[in-house]
């Protein structure tokens, strides 16, 4: 099983904790109990009785937000990702190490033991996660003096961290505490646009990322709310900053699986990459054809898809066990029913599978259609969610001088 | 330590001197473990409104041994419980401990202190102690001075974040230390400071050797 290490991105206060302890609640709790959830995550009983406990005391009314995670916090939470078939046959997808450290690790210049494996861990990210917090991008959006120290000193630090990650890194932008957002009828298009107009320096990492070497990065902004509008309730306190206090209202998660979904097409697009160019010409237009059509749901694999030789494929040398081989395949053909027909001969390519039990194959092509699915409602949902070489051309047009 | 008003705590030295003067025949005597009068550095370490985790005291050696990061997490990651965490000094050369506590930021009308996200704030604070090795607990005088030190320091932080100038050397301070056995040593004596660390043994459990504990408090005035 591959192990994808994942870095969350963000100032002190910004909301990594509090996201953490909801995804691993919608995604590790109440997936696992939703039969009809055909992908959930697993993490080892003490990772989880701790995340159980926080989620606990952050939903309890009746208690004060916990205090901001200290230095001496430095917790690695691997969660795998498991695949559920229609018979609830199970099959390890993949483990995503996530770390749990506290956001002042971005911007010290005092050096620890643990701050030597939070940079390495920074270094070798397979994917990163920034966590834009949403209280401050308000802030910014009301011209307030809060908006404009975030936008000068912690969205440029945070910003400095994503430097440090490796270019072919693939980069997601959450904008946390969204039910703000809701609460003033702010659409993710404006959000998105008036946050690029602001700041040079995200304008900057958005375009270098997309112009990266990796010619098959998505880049998505993701609106992400922990705990929802009905059980937090913002007061302007008498320094200005918008005061968050608990309520007993329902606590209602808004997006917090998708920044975990979205990373899986671009860790297997970074993968097909790996595995070379060349090979088969056969197989190569084949996979193309599949481009066009499922693309528009995985675009990322679609295009790294294209690369993929045959042999290496269909011999699964490189590829780490049989679930992992059953994964590929069905990122690059599962999805075709979806649009209707039935896989031909040539999209199967049924040497990639031969042997490998039929159970396990349709658990991990659902889990795929699942995870496919939902990323596509997202996209519907905030058509808007996805940066592009195009936004910052816009950008460029607004701010050129008449 | 007094936390209810925010004010520095007064110089109460009335704890100690009691203390002292209600066990002197089962103090064993002797001082410390090396030569010389111990010396203690208030350590302070915080978040503020604005300012993340910072250094806000901290000792010379530390800074000079460029061991501030070692310090500032030997120092954090207690619950604001009150309790007393003692141990041994490993990153810095000689021999040295320290008593570190976590307790709840006070702004200056004895209001918790709140982060941008609405946490409550905590504040980690110890005291560097050299030239002791053995486990430890702090007297009341002792324990007033370093809070009057990391309050002070704490309410000039708050009072403007920016241009605090931290990592501030802290004062370092004399300390008088006497040993006792284990059956006399102050387990639960009514301040926080002196609950059991985990050095510190439950006289009523057995023990099979007696674990020497050293109080440290201000010096007899001459």
């Amino acid at each position: 099983m591959r192990d994808f290490n994942v870095v969350t991105l963000g100032e002190p206060d910004s909301g990594k904790t509090v996201f953490m302890a909801a995804m691993h609640e919608l995604l590790g709790t109440r997936a696992v109990d939703d039969a009809h959830h055909r992908v959930f995550v697993r993490a080892p009983m003490g990772t989880r009785s701790s995340l159980v406990r926080t989620y606990a005391r952050i939903v309890n009314p009746d208690l004060d937000w916990d205090p901001g995670t200290d230095r001496k916090v430095y917790q690695e939470v691997p969660f795998t990702v498991v695949a559920r078939g229609l018979d609830q046959t199970l099959a390890d997808l993949f483990r995503v190490r996530y770390v749990d450290y506290s956001g002042e690790r971005i911007t010290t210049e005092w050096m620890d033991e643990k701050q030597r494996r939070f940079e390495r861990h920074l270094r070798e990210a397979h994917g990163v996660l920034v966590a834009l917090d949403g209280a401050k991008v308000l802030s910014l959006l009301d011209r307030q003096e809060l908006g404009r120290r975030y936008l000068y000193e912690d969205l440029k630090m945070v910003l400095g961290a994503v430097r440090e990650t490796t270019a072919r890194a693939p980069v997601h932008f959450m904008i946390t505490k969204w039910d703000l957002f809701e609460r003033r009828r702010l659409g993710l298009g404006f959000v998105k646009g008036e946050l690029l107009k602001a700041s040079d320096d995200l304008a900057g990492v958005v375009g270098s990322r997309l112009r990266s070497a990796s010619p098959t990065a998505t880049m998505r902004l993701i609106p992400v709310s922990s705990l929802g509008r009905d059980f937090v309730r913002p007061e302007p306190s008498e320094d200005g900053y918008l005061r968050m206090f608990k309520t007993s209202g329902r606590v209602r998660q808004l997006n917090v699986d998708v920044p975990l979904l979205s990373l899986l097409p671009d860790f297997y697009s970074q993968y097909m990459e790996e595995l070379g160019a060349g090979g088969r010409t056969g197989f190569k237009r084949v996979l193309r054809r599949w481009q066009k059509r499922a693309g528009e749901v995985f675009p990322p694999v679609a295009r790294a898809a294209g690369d993929v030789t045959a042999e290496r494929l269909t011999e699964g040398k490189e590829l780490e066990s049989y679930v992992e081989r059953i994964l590929l395949k069905s990122l690059v053909d599962g999805l075709m029913s979806r649009f209707g027909r039935r896989p031909d001969r040539l999209d199967v390519r049924p040497e990639v599978v031969r042997g490998l039990p039929n159970n396990v194959q349709l658990a991990v092509q659902a889990a795929v259609q699942h995870m496919a699915l939902r990323l596509e409602a997202f996209e519907q949902a905030y058509p808007e969610s996805e940066l592009t070489l195009a936004d910052l051309d816009d950008l460029a047009r607004t701010m050129e001088p008449e | 330590m007094s936390r209810g008003t925010g004010a520095p705590a007064p110089r109460d030295t009335s704890g100690a001197s009691a203390w002292r003067d209600a066990s002197p025949r089962r103090a064993i005597a002797a001082p410390r473990s090396g030569g010389g009068a111990p010396t203690a550095w208030p350590v302070l370490v915080a978040r503020g409104v604005h300012t993340g985790i910072s250094p806000l005291l901290m000792p010379r050696p530390v800074a000079e041994a460029e061991q501030i990061g070692r310090a500032m997490e030997a120092v954090q990651g207690g619950t604001p419980d009150g309790i007393t965490r003692v141990a041994r000094v490993s990153w810095l050369a000689g021999d040295w401990t320290l008593l570190s506590r976590t307790s709840p930021a006070l702004d200056r009308r004895g209001r918790q202190v709140r982060d941008r996200g609405s946490r409550p704030v905590l504040l980690s604070e110890g005291l560097l102690v050299s030239g002791v090795t053995d486990p430890c607990t702090l007297a009341p005088d002792a324990q007033a001075v370093l809070a009057a030190a990391t309050q002070r320091a704490y309410l000039a932080f708050l009072h403007d974040e920016r241009r605090y100038p931290a990592p501030a050397p802290s004062e370092p301070f004399r300390l008088h230390a006497t040993r006792f056995d284990h059956e006399t040593a102050p387990a639960e004596p009514g301040t926080p400071w002196f609950r059991p660390s985990r050095w510190f043994r439950p006289s009523t459990q057995p023990c099979p050797e007696p674990t020497p504990i050293l109080l440290l408090s201000l010096p007899e005035p001459p």
